[in-house]
């Protein structure tokens, strides 16, 4: 009978002794999942960052953000299901979400009671070096448009004249039209980054361009030349912040 | 009496055999998933060296960079499972090998498993030299202009090489206002050899600029008077 009481007391400690150390306590368990969780979401992010640099720094569009859709060669498991993590509001899922443009991202993930955010984005020194070759590139194509106003008695290229594949960009002398620094095909007409936009003043006659940066500011290229010069000033900067 | 207590120590034994098979890291299977852990580290701290060289111009960080505390931006550093430490440079298990080329313009991290390891490399991505040279191109065609406008004041003579630089009487002359800049150093182009830099000549009643580019290559721009 002692022996007996002995190997019960014996058998309830070593089993008591095992929960303790197999389960941690709730608080510890919540803490190193969400730690986890960090862990997880920065490996995505840098699955992002790994898809930016292949895509001339543009992020992945969002349908592209799971398993089996950016390139990643190993997924990470949520903290809290073990399975893949996947886009969705549950405790270690993720959402993901990506500006217009494709320049800059956020990848959000929960867990209970909190959420971790990583946000991404250009980095502002390719911004400035991008910027200052779109600057080079509007003086190109401000000289480009200074030729053809010499070509034609004095008269500014018209807006449909001011690409690439017409007038300006095939008239003789111009060995080289300008390329988007951000898009990586030859400058043309819009708002976006890195692009310019073209006209010529009703009045004077004289031309402008300006071409549009990606810190919010644009660059102001006058012409004809000789006009320009008499101001000895051809151009202008001007950022919006 | 015999019999009873026999059972109960069966029954202990069977318990027991029943928690080793519930419990996790049975000895055979701990090291796969430990690799795996480890791989995922190696690809985290891939992705923090990528994302640092994109903000540095694409120059991949140096050796003494890649550790906890290092310059290397990283905000949940590693553990190496093995040792339930950090992860660190070293060549046991759980632990890396970071090396970078001699200028910076590629890596290959080595992250050692129980058996093996877990190679991942990284380089300069191949758009940004062809962005590179598309840029070159297009600040000598500006250099072109520039010189253009000089002869233009100076009675069809073409400047001097001393002359064609940023600070001197081609770079300093009206209508001026962007000279262009070499997009591997982001200084102003000048007459090198090196790539983004150029080199301009004289010829009879003109002048030659080339500039020169990642592929080994010279692109090359002349005038002459007109």
């Amino acid at each position: 009978m002692r022996l007996k009481i002995v190997l019960a007391v014996c058998l309830a400690l070593s089993c008591a002794v095992l929960v303790v150390s197999v389960r941690p306590s709730a608080t510890s368990a919540s803490s190193s999942r969400v730690e986890r969780l960090r862990e997880r979401l920065h490996l995505i992010d840098g699955y992002l960052e790994h898809y930016a640099n292949a895509n001339y720094s543009r992020y992945p569009p969002i349908a592209q953000v799971r398993r089996g859709g950016i390139p990643g060669p190993a997924w990470p498991a949520n903290p809290w299901t073990g399975r893949p993590m996947k886009p969705g509001t549950a405790a270690g899922d993720f959402t993901y979400a990506v500006a217009p443009g494709r320049w800059s991202c956020a990848l959000t993930a929960r867990y209970p009671g909190g959420t971790i955010t990583i946000h991404s984005s250009v980095p502002y020194t390719r911004k400035m070096q991008n910027d200052h070759r779109s600057g080079e590139n509007g003086e190109l194509l401000k000289f480009y448009a200074d030729l053809w106003t010499r070509r034609h008695g004095g008269r500014s290229p018209a807006a449909g004249q001011m690409a690439f594949d017409a007038g300006v960009g095939k008239q003789s002398g111009v060995s080289w039209w300008p390329h988007n620094p951000w898009t990586h095909e030859p400058m043309h007409q819009g708002t976006g980054w890195g692009d310019f936009t073209y006209g010529v003043d009703a009045h004077s006659g004289n031309f402008s361009i300006v071409v549009h940066f990606s810190r919010g500011g644009h660059r102001t290229f006058r012409g004809p030349l000789g006009k320009a010069l008499a101001s000895a000033s051809a151009g202008s900067t001007h950022f919006s912040h | 009496m015999h019999s009873r207590t026999g059972k109960l120590l069966l029954a202990c034994a069977m318990g027991a055999l029943l928690l080793a098979a519930a419990l996790p890291a049975a000895a055979s299977a701990a090291p796969s998933f430990v690799d795996q852990q480890v791989q995922m580290s190696v690809l985290l701290l891939q992705g923090y060296i990528n994302t640092q060289a994109e903000k540095n111009g694409f120059v991949y960080p140096a050796r003494t960079d890649v550790k906890k505390g290092g310059a290397l931006v990283a905000p949940v550093w590693p553990g190496n499972p093995w040792t339930g430490g950090n992860m660190a440079p070293g060549t046991s298990k759980g632990n890396y090998t970071y090396t970078v080329k001699a200028d910076q313009s590629g890596y290959t991290l080595v992250g050692h498993l129980s058996k093996g390891s877990y190679k991942v490399t990284g380089g300069v991505p191949r758009w940004l030299k062809d962005e590179r040279d598309v840029s070159t191109k297009a600040g000598l065609a500006l250099l072109r202009q520039y010189v253009e406008m000089w002869a233009g004041e100076h009675a069809g003579a073409f400047p001097a090489a001393a002359d064609v630089v940023s600070g001197g009487p081609v770079g300093l002359q009206p209508g001026v206002p962007i000279w262009p800049q070499n997009p591997w150093t982001h200084a102003a182009m000048t007459q090198g050899p090196a790539r983004g830099d150029f080199a301009y000549s004289l010829t009879g009643g003109g002048c030659a600029l080339r500039a020169h580019l990642a592929t080994g290559k010279d692109w090359v721009l002349s005038s002459s008077t007109p």
